[in-house]
């Protein structure tokens, strides 16, 4: 797989309002962020499959009026997001939804 | 060995980044009675936006040589942040000792205001220019509203609060007792008494991190001289040395208080024990605290109690980041790596007049930094 195939599959699945990410068919871990070989083993046999999209808030910090944070999602894997909800603390489970950021559709946490 | 050490920092300098860095080399140079024609070795960093305001420099460390007029037969680049000018020292060492040069300088710094004024981070330097994408991962991290490093170390400092229950008034003691060294060292740059209410009081950037607990921006260079010969100086170098980097991204880790720093000083657990004093990163109070657990010093998640209870003054329990660190030095172009040097080398030549180690035989010195903690160097320097 080249990396631009990558970016182009996730930013499609975000404008259908799905959570993508890499499982990794040699060691069988998950990640998010795109890379052609598995972070974790080196392995390239990799598929980018849809997530949950549910998940829990590993870490969270409030600045600028608003939160950001690490989501670790049901599948094992994490990444940074912008959470959004009433009562956002560290260890709350999450929902992800989509929002557009300069022309960009991109998946934030929500707390119910 | 170190022939000649120097630092020229201001809270904002006015001039050129091009006097700021002429000012530290020659003081440098006076120090090692040495001329810029005996410089046969530099290094330095580069970092967007911290040196001069732009994003780029081209060719940077030739550039840089070339200005100064110093034609060396050896160049480098360390491009890791704080903690690279520790790793230099140490590269440094071992091109001495092959024969590859005499006389190496380290020239370390910038303008970190120019980023400051700008209301960025070093990390953030990339909102001004839409069309540079500082990392490989294009818009799946610079969209979000982060401001790292910041709230990066946030995020690091609230975790830790979670799993060990460390509070915000032991990070806040820690940076009450570092003020209290600077205090003392008479050559700070952030002054006067502060209690833990004060720090505790002043605003939250970035939960739970307090204003005053992550350090400040300002505008210097230092300039080490290594060299083969110690010259007027005491004769020191480094007697253990490790570095490690991780390319995992922090949500992509376990547990984000596990910082590279476990890596870089397992090989010398038993003797970071025994040193007299110790200068550990303090970019942000929780950097300091996630050193102290990492490189063994106390147990995991013990470090604010340990603060607490212990005292880090000259002739404390452990003294600690004794000059007041960089949070009240100042951290000049958003890296405190030579702060950390600058200060050990005071204090292992005696001379930090009141704010001196009792006969100081060894020091233990952790710089932690790069994007996303990726970096930690660790080494003590001694006889
Ligand atoms: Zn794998």
């Amino acid at each position: 797989m080249k990396i631009d195939e990558i970016y182009n599959e996730y930013d499609k699945m975000f404008v259908s309002n799905k959570m993508p990410f890499i499982k990794c068919k040699t060691c069988g871990r998950n990640y998010y962020y795109p890379r052609t070989v598995c972070p974790f083993c080196g392995g390239s046999n990799i598929e980018i499959v849809s997530a949950s999209g549910t998940g829990e808030i590993y870490s969270c910090t409030e600045f600028n009026h608003g939160f950001y944070g690490i989501i670790k999602f049901q599948e094992g894997f994490g990444a940074y997001m912008d959470i959004d909800g009433n009562s956002v603390s560290t260890g709350r489970k999450i929902r992800i939804k989509f929002k557009e950021i300069k022309g960009k559709v991109l998946p934030y946490a929500s707390v119910d | 060995m170190i022939r000649g050490f120097a630092e020229a920092v201001y809270k904002n300098y006015d001039g050129s980044v091009y006097d700021l860095m002429t000012e530290a080399l020659e003081k440098a140079l006076e120090m090692a009675s040495l001329e810029r024609k005996d410089i046969d070795g530099f290094m330095t960093t580069f970092l967007p936006g911290v040196f001069d305001g732009n994003i780029y420099m081209h060719f940077f460390p030739d550039q840089l040589c070339g200005y100064l007029g110093i034609t060396p037969k050896y160049i480098d680049s360390l491009e890791y942040g704080g903690p690279s000018v520790l790793s230099a020292l140490w590269r440094a060492e071992r091109l001495i000792k092959e024969g590859l040069a005499e006389n190496i300088l380290l020239l370390f710094g910038g303008k970190g205001s120019d980023v400051r004024k700008r209301k960025q981070t070093v990390d953030s330097f990339e909102k001004l220019y839409p069309e540079v994408t500082n990392t490989p991962y294009r818009h799946l991290i610079n969209l979000y509203n982060n401001m790292n490093p910041v709230s990066d170390y946030a995020l690091a400092a609230e975790r830790h609060k979670k799993i060990y229950g460390s509070t915000d008034s032991q990070r806040a003691e820690l940076i009450v007792k570092q003020r209290k060294n600077a205090n003392r060292s008479g050559y700070s740059m952030f002054t006067g008494d502060l209690s833990v209410d004060d720090v505790l009081k002043s605003s939250i950037i970035s939960s739970p991190l307090h204003l005053l607990e992550i350090v400040y921006p300002v505008d210097g260079f230092h300039a080490f001289i290594v060299s083969g010969k110690a010259g007027k100086l005491r004769g020191i170098k480094i007697l253990n040395y490790g570095e490690a980097h991780q390319s995992l991204l922090p949500p992509e880790v376990d547990d984000i208080t596990i910082t590279p720093a476990i890596e870089s000083s397992k090989n010398f657990r038993n003797e970071i024990s025994k040193c007299d004093f110790y200068e550990l990163y303090d970019s942000f109070s929780i950097t300091v605290m996630l050193q102290l657990e990492n490189t063994g010093i106390v147990p995991a998640g013990q470090s604010g109690k340990f603060i607490e209870k212990n005292s880090i003054s000259v002739d404390g329990d452990l003294p600690l980041n004794t000059g007041g660190g960089s949070i009240n030095r100042g951290q000049p172009a958003y890296m405190s790596g030579s702060v950390l040097l600058y200060e050990a080398l005071l204090q292992m030549n005696e001379m930090a007049s009141g704010n001196q180690v009792k006969s100081p035989g060894k020091v233990f010195i952790n710089g932690i930094g790069g994007w996303s903690r990726n970096h930690s160097v660790s080494l003590i320097l001694g006889d």
